[in-house]
């Protein structure tokens, strides 16, 4: 069954999110306006309400009393998240350690680590090569 | 005087239609996780309406929850999307099909 892609010059897929999204406004204005106003309770012996939630003792009393697992966990997955960025967004085709610190200098001395690769070439040769031989 | 909290509630449901407006038709993955940031942003305006209405600074620090994890998510999302720009040279996510059955 094919279905028609453009109504009245309109995308179809454009149409219905538009639709889609007028409805969940408007259900959820419709629901707000059911209500009384919603107003605070006015003053009360330690201010009002409104100086009560933004006291910054209250915050962070409800932050590092309250809710301090939820923050500690918070911390752990912000690392997490963090490091996977960095994994999944490291630049392509980063070279190994062996092209990354080639020696430039032919006439410099044998260093240590070219001696000892020197000594473990036999060791580390596979069986199948000598074999080959 | 604070103003009752029905208008911050039905300016959040306005952010929230939109952002779902824009991850219905979006597919420039960019604009798709600004869509999902002003979903979260227009729960974080009921979260500090209530906590003002109420007097709670609970609301509040629910508040920053949800403004780091929408930054960790913000995070991840574009490390993805580069990945995915560096595979397929484009951010449609229409183009990405690989894991469609």
């Amino acid at each position: 069954m094919n279905l028609p892609t453009h109504i009245m010059g309109m995308n179809v897929r454009k149409l219905g999110a538009i639709g889609g999204a007028f409805v969940v406004f408007m259900v959820l204005a419709l629901a707000v306006a059911q209500t009384e106003p919603w107003q605070s309770s006015g003053p009360t012996g330690n201010g009002t309400q409104s100086d009560r939630a933004n006291d910054l003792d209250g915050l962070v009393t409800a932050l590092f009393d309250d809710h301090v697992i939820a923050l500690e966990v918070l911390g752990i997955v912000l690392t997490a998240a963090m490091i996977g960025a960095l994994v999944i967004a490291r630049p392509l085709g980063v070279p190994d350690d062996s092209t990354h610190y080639e020696a430039a200098d032919t006439d410099a001395p044998e260093s240590d680590q070219t001696r000892a690769a020197a000594v473990a070439a036999p060791i580390l040769a596979s069986p199948h090569d000598e074999e080959e031989e | 005087m604070m103003l009752p909290a029905n208008y911050y509630v039905t300016l959040a449901a306005a952010l929230f239609a939109i952002g779902i407006y824009g991850l219905m038709t979006q597919r420039n993955a960019l604009r798709l996780l600004i869509s999902v940031e002003l979903v979260l942003n227009a729960a974080n305006i009921n979260f500090v309406a209530f906590a003002n209405m109420h007097g709670d600074p609970a609301g509040l620090a629910f508040t920053l929850f949800v403004i780091a994890l929408a930054a960790a998510e913000a995070a991840v999302g574009l490390g993805i999307f580069l990945h995915l720009y560096r595979h397929m040279r484009t951010v449609d996510v229409d183009k990405a099909t690989a894991l469609r059955w």
